[in-house]
């Protein structure tokens, strides 16, 4: 690369500054004057209370209702959506009709949820489709009771699926064949092979579909919303749904102190796991 | 691998089938509509009061017909209205969102700035919350500006999306280094070589970024919800309350442009969706 003049560095730099100015007002100067509203008592008196309106947020049975729900959610829908793709793309990687299969699993990723909410109602409405077929004599209200977890899941593997099997797909093909063969030659079965070099080389991949996958789950709102609006089952209640409260009554403190809860959370998960990432491909 | 072809292809019809349906349905009359899918727990005659009437789905509508889609596009100003609104949100979001991000991914690829990787970082950090922290303050800004009730309060932090730059720089990155020193050679300045060599070579990251960018705005629930009222409000809100004698036709149409572009462009979309997932 050759040496830089002092005003090409200017130019190359301001070429960021839209974006820089764009990210700075709407997300990083807001995001730091929230942590202000986070430590008044109100945007009027002004009061500074430190750390009171964390411990509430904290206490406040209807955050804690949406937190409990949400990370239920996570831990059900996260090791389905690492395992059952990963199922998928595997076996794909050597069939026939590949190319159009794989374009079946990624179509409901771009489908939009409001398109899709009557179909859901048919299915798993209490005199919906699934009713009609198992249930006839004592009709399940899917929506209306703990199964509610249930259908947000099949909704949520349904769209999400086919971005983790497009993921997969790229880290399977940078594991060269030749490895398999080897292998198949040292006679090690179909268990051994993934052990050995399957789990090893798809590591990176792997955190990558799980933080993604993560990140996926919070937007389970949006079904659960147009399903069932903003009053659903209390199964499936969740962060997006206190948040929305705390906005229509323009609860500042409580909106503030949530949000860097869960930013606190994405942050120290994420750095978690690039961490873990970093250690598994050094043992290599 | 023929022991595992129900394997696949069982996920694969249940992958298709919602979109089937919601296509085949799309030409069956309203009245048919009423008698298969009707909501209500209907008496069939006083004597059997509570008897419930199971919808009865179906690929083949009975008799097939035009009828859905001519009362949505002829005799529904509601509808148009709400699909103007979707057009009005994404459209602004995804042209901006090219032209913002382009440059700024250059400038981070390419930059000496000493403490770059510091602030794309951050940029990191941004794209990973979930719109329960973002909205918080895209919020507080909308109120700062006087944007409350306004697209502007979803187009402007759209536009501003990190991760525009995200996709764009990680196309940057596997981008062979002698294309971009080719343009050194000739003497081209850096916005030279941008608008020369780079730009062009962006169409792959730029058809990603537009596909990927369109299809997320076009479905947004949480924002207009919290931003927009009823007059303003997008198809993908407007659809869940949306009239029973039209909602196929209704739920096609709106998911048929995301439908084409994916047809159209499926490899640029499954390449930004890896270099999304690459780090």
């Amino acid at each position: 690369m050759p040496r830089l003049k002092t005003r090409e560095e200017i130019i190359i730099t301001a070429l960021a500054v839209p974006s820089l100015l764009g990210l700075l007002i709407f997300f990083i100067v807001p995001f730091g004057y929230s942590l202000y509203l986070a430590v008044i008592d109100n945007p009027v008196a002004r009061n500074f209370v430190w750390f009171d309106n964390f411990i509430a947020t904290f206490n406040n049975s209807a955050f804690k209702l949406a937190m409990r729900n949400t990370l239920t959610f996570m831990a059900l829908s996260v090791p389905f959506n690492l395992v059952l793709p990963l199922l998928l793309a595997a076996v794909l990687k050597n069939f026939k009709h590949k190319e159009i299969l794989g374009m079946l699993f990624v179509l409901p990723l771009v489908v939009p949820s409001g398109a899709m909410v009557h179909f859901w109602h048919n299915l798993f409405g209490i005199n919906g489709a699934v009713n009609g077929l198992f249930f006839r004599d004592s009709p399940i209200n899917w929506l209306g009771s703990d199964l509610s977890l249930v259908v947000i899941l099949i909704i949520f593997m349904w769209k999400n699926a086919g971005f983790n099997i497009v993921l997969y797909q790229a880290g399977l093909n940078l594991i060269p064949s030749e490895y398999y063969e080897f292998a198949a030659v040292e006679g090690a079965g179909l268990f051994k092979k993934f052990r050995h070099i399957t789990a090893i080389y798809l590591a990176p991949t792997f955190f990558m579909v799980m933080l993604m996958s993560v990140l996926a789950t919070f937007r389970s709102f949006r079904e659960i919303y147009l399903l069932s609006g903003a009053h659903p089952h209390s199964r499936i209640y969740m962060l997006q749904h206190f948040m929305n409260n705390m906005f229509n009554s323009l609860n500042y403190q409580r909106l503030a102190t949530a949000a860097y809860f869960l930013a606190a959370g994405i942050v120290i998960f994420a750095a978690g796991s690039m961490f873990l990432l970093r250690r598994v491909t050094r043992h290599e | 691998m023929s022991k595992f072809k129900l394997f696949i292809w069982l996920p694969a019809i249940a992958a298709l089938f919602p979109v089937l349906m919601v296509f085949t349905n799309s030409f069956m009359s309203g009245f048919e509509i009423s008698t298969r899918y009707t909501h209500l727990v209907r008496p069939g005659n006083i004597f059997f009061a509570d008897e419930i009437h199971f919808v009865r789905m179906t690929l083949l509508p009975d008799f097939v017909t035009l009828s859905q889609y001519s009362e949505l596009l002829f005799n529904n100003p509601v509808y148009i209205g709400k699909l103007w609104n979707s057009i009005a949100l994404a459209l602004p979001i995804v042209v901006g969102q090219l032209m913002i991000s382009a440059p700024a991914a250059y400038a981070f690829e390419m930059s000496r700035f000493r403490y770059k990787e510091w602030v794309y970082l951050v940029y990191i950090i941004v794209m990973l919350m979930p719109l329960q922290v973002s909205l918080v303050p895209n919020f507080v800004t909308a109120q700062a500006l006087g944007l409350a009730d306004s697209r502007l309060a979803i187009i402007l932090p759209g536009i501003f999306n990190p991760f525009g730059v995200f996709i764009m720089r990680q196309y940057l990155r596997n981008l062979p280094r002698d294309y971009i020193e080719a343009a050194f050679i000739d003497g081209a300045g850096h916005l030279k070589a941008f608008i020369l060599v780079i730009a062009p070579l962006f169409k792959t990251a730029a058809a990603a970024l537009m596909l990927l960018t369109f299809v997320e705005n076009w479905n947004l629930v949480e924002a207009p919800h919290l931003f927009l009222n009823a007059a303003t409000e997008p198809l993908s809100v407007y659809l869940a309350s949306a009239d029973a004698e039209i909602i196929f036709a209704a739920s096609f149409f709106y998911l048929l442009p995301c439908v084409l572009i994916f047809l159209y462009g499926q490899e640029h979309m499954i390449q930004g969706i890896q270099l999304s997932g690459v780090k």
